[in-house]
């Protein structure tokens, strides 16, 4: 028997249960959004290596012959690659996932299901085209030759933590913006500034120190300097600033998801 | 005694107006400017918001059919979102029990760039059914579609019949504990509606699923519902047996309402020779009227003008549904009434006695043409329209609830035993 009418208290693992209840929609869904991006385009998914090798060709030509970056030994543009792969993960899942509740009004204005399925769904839609690009990032590492130690089995975990921050991120900003459409317009603009925010194209000892720890509660900056410790140069992650991104991820993936539950049952009214 | 499914217990839902639009800091800065400078803000003075739902109570119990009819406007689809839950009551209960599926507008969940196959896989899964599920039902889906050559192929090269039909076939394999439908078989070619219609039926009788039908199509409602609710802007007017709801609402609505978005517009078209002036409805006692109850005579007066004169004229009085299908058509040569000639001014009546209409809303359609219907003089679609009431002095034993059709026409049943 299922009622409504009272508010219930947020209760997380209720939430996890039903969600995962409705695993196979999630799992239709993102497979309809992967399809539908690449039905009738011709290089299909290959647009998803194409998107971060473009960018880091350019950014090669700019920040290693133009403006000449130290990148500690390692060629710049597997330096570049290494982070562009996740960011681009990154940012085309907060793209994709924010405005996935207003596409699909016409859905939540009729059917009852989890609606955070929506920003999951796209996140693991970009995730699939992340795992594509990786493959020829495994193809650089052997053509650039980089010695690979057991540190790169945290490559998973790191992995985890970006998912979850993002799926936050996704959480929060995908529920505002059934309210305030306006952030529809911030999106790519914001994810520009927080790019360079972010150690993508710079190594992370270029921050001066003294804004060191303002920086690192950026939590893709923690994520982004560990990818590149523990696979270009084989050591172990930064712990504090993995830590940071580690907590900082864990607690406003709760605070989104708290408040997306919260907001859920409006979305229907106002969309 | 079978179990209730589906209880509302005073529930309310309100709109905020201005929540409406708040899409933008636009609807708010007036608000905001008024507050600053301490002027009286027309904006805020209106209520707060406008409910579109009122102390609604009402169960169903399992197996049942539920019709809720009503203008629009009157709060129909609102009361298929509290149920479908994805909207939540101002206040008040809401109690459900079961899997719930909406038979939403067809095709909503699909995507263009899928094909057939993927989208009852997508669709299916929306509707809450397991992959498994889809998969043991999946030739049984695409045969009721009749789609079996075209489900390998995108969607969006479908046509907007194949389109719905894929969409309801989906749908009625959910098999439910309760299934919402929002006017949504008004697709579809007229065999493919009547398919989807006996499968409703089907599922009716096995007495497990509880239907919720919201419609607009009174025949719909009363083939399908027992039992039907009366909503008006945003409260209950008539709940009970369906024939005793639908006679009060008739009576409630005034035919403009009823008739609102009738099939066939009104449309004039004729030579002109002869003008039909003005059609109007009486009682047999002459009397003015356009509400008639079951079996009582109705009469039919048009006036018209002949420029010139005019031999063999045939006039044509036809009696339509809604929908425009025609179910008499009384003319002067099949009653046998032929005239020489008309000329000038003139006046023609049209006798129905104990007319055998059941009660619902009709459109009169007026024609004057030549006796072999060559010459169209004057044709007036939809001239006037009228609304049959239940009679109130029905015949001992009669059961509205077990009456359906079109017409009710005098017959006996007779019994022996073997």
């Amino acid at each position: 028997m299922s009622s409504s009418g009272n508010a219930d208290e947020f209760n997380m693992l209720k939430h996890f249960k039903r969600l995962l209840s409705y695993h196979e929609l999630l799992i239709n869904i993102t497979l309809r959004d992967v399809k539908a991006r690449y039905k009738q385009s011709l290089l299909g998914t290959a647009w998803a290596v194409i998107h971060p090798l473009s960018l880091m060709l350019i950014f090669t030509v700019v920040f290693s012959k133009f403006l000449k970056v130290q990148t500690y030994g390692v060629p710049y543009p597997i330096f570049a690659y290494c982070s562009l792969l996740p960011w681009s993960f990154f940012a085309s899942s907060l793209t994709f996932a924010i405005p996935s509740l207003i596409n699909n009004s016409n859905l939540i204005t009729k059917i009852y299901f989890p609606r955070e399925i929506f920003p999951i769904a796209a996140v693991m839609a970009c995730f699939l085209d992340f795992l594509v690009a990786g493959i020829l990032f495994v193809f650089m590492m052997f053509y650039y030759h980089i010695n690979i130690s057991w540190h790169i089995l945290l490559v998973p975990f790191i992995i985890f933590i970006q998912i979850l921050f993002t799926i936050g991120v996704a959480f929060f900003a995908s529920a505002v913006i059934v309210f305030l459409r306006d952030i529809r317009y911030i999106v790519p603009l914001g994810l520009q500034l927080w790019m360079f925010l972010t150690p993508v194209v710079y190594p992370t000892n270029i921050v001066p120190a003294r804004y060191l720890s303002l920086y690192m509660l950026n939590p893709m900056a923690g994520i982004i300097d560990s990818y590149r410790r523990v696979i270009l140069y084989g050591e172990s992650p930064n712990i504090t600033y993995l830590g940071i991104a580690f907590l900082i991820s864990v607690f406003s993936f709760y605070l989104a998801y708290c408040f997306f539950k919260k907001v859920e049952m409006k979305f229907a009214d106002v969309i | 005694m079978s179990k209730t499914v589906v209880r509302f217990e005073n529930v309310s839902k309100k709109y905020a107006l201005d929540h409406i639009g708040f899409r933008g800091m636009r609807n708010y800065l007036p608000k905001i400017l008024c507050r600053i400078i301490g002027a009286p803000n027309q904006l805020s003075n209106q209520d707060d918001g406008f409910y579109a739902l009122k102390n609604i109570n009402f169960e169903v119990k399992q197996g049942e059919a539920l019709g809720i009819v009503g203008p629009n406007g009157a709060g129909k689809s609102t009361i298929l979102k509290l149920l479908a839950h994805t909207i939540e009551p101002a206040s008040g209960k809401i109690i459900t029990e079961g899997k719930i599926s909406a038979l939403i507008e067809l095709g909503t969940g699909f995507h263009p760039e899928l094909t057939g196959r993927e989208n009852i896989y997508l669709y299916g899964s929306i509707m809450g059914l397991k992959r498994k599920e889809i998969y043991k039902k999946f030739d049984s889906i695409v045969a009721f579609a009749e789609l079996e050559k075209f489900i390998d192929t995108p969607i969006k090269h479908y046509s907007s019949g194949m389109y719905a039909r894929l969409g309801f076939a989906v749908a009625i394999h959910v098999e439910p504990d309760i299934l919402l439908i929002d006017e949504v078989l008004a697709v579809g070619d007229m065999n493919f509606r009547k398919k989807c219609y006996e499968r409703l039926h089907e599922i009716l009788s096995r007495e497990r699923t509880t239907i919720i039908f919201v419609s607009h199509d009174i025949y719909r409602v009363q083939a399908l519902c027992k039992k039907t609710l009366f909503l008006d802007k945003g409260c209950i007017r008539k709940i009970g047996p369906t024939p005793e709801v639908i006679s009060y609402y008739y009576n409630e609505m005034n035919k403009a309402m009823i008739l609102k978005e009738p099939k066939l517009q009104e449309k004039r078209w004729g030579t002109g020779e002869v003008r039909i002036t003005d059609v109007h409805l009486s009682d047999s006692a002459g009397k003015s009227t356009d509400t008639f109850e079951t079996g009582s005579n109705v009469v039919i007066t048009m006036n018209y003008y002949a420029a010139k004169k005019i031999n063999n004229p045939d006039f044509r009085f036809i009696i339509q549904t809604s929908d425009g299908i025609v179910i008499i058509c009384a003319s002067s040569s099949n009653t046998g009434s032929v005239v020489d000639f008309i000329e000038g001014k003139g006046v023609t009546k049209c006798l129905f006695e104990s007319i055998p209409l059941l009660q619902n809303a009709y459109m009169i359609t007026v024609c004057i043409s030549s006796l072999d219907g060559q010459i169209d003089y004057d044709t007036w679609i939809n001239a006037v329209q009228f609304i049959v009431t239940l009679s109130h002095n029905k015949q001992k034993d009669y059961l509205p609830a077990n009456d359906a059709g079109l017409i009710r026409y005098p017959a006996k049943i007779i019994y022996s035993c073997m």
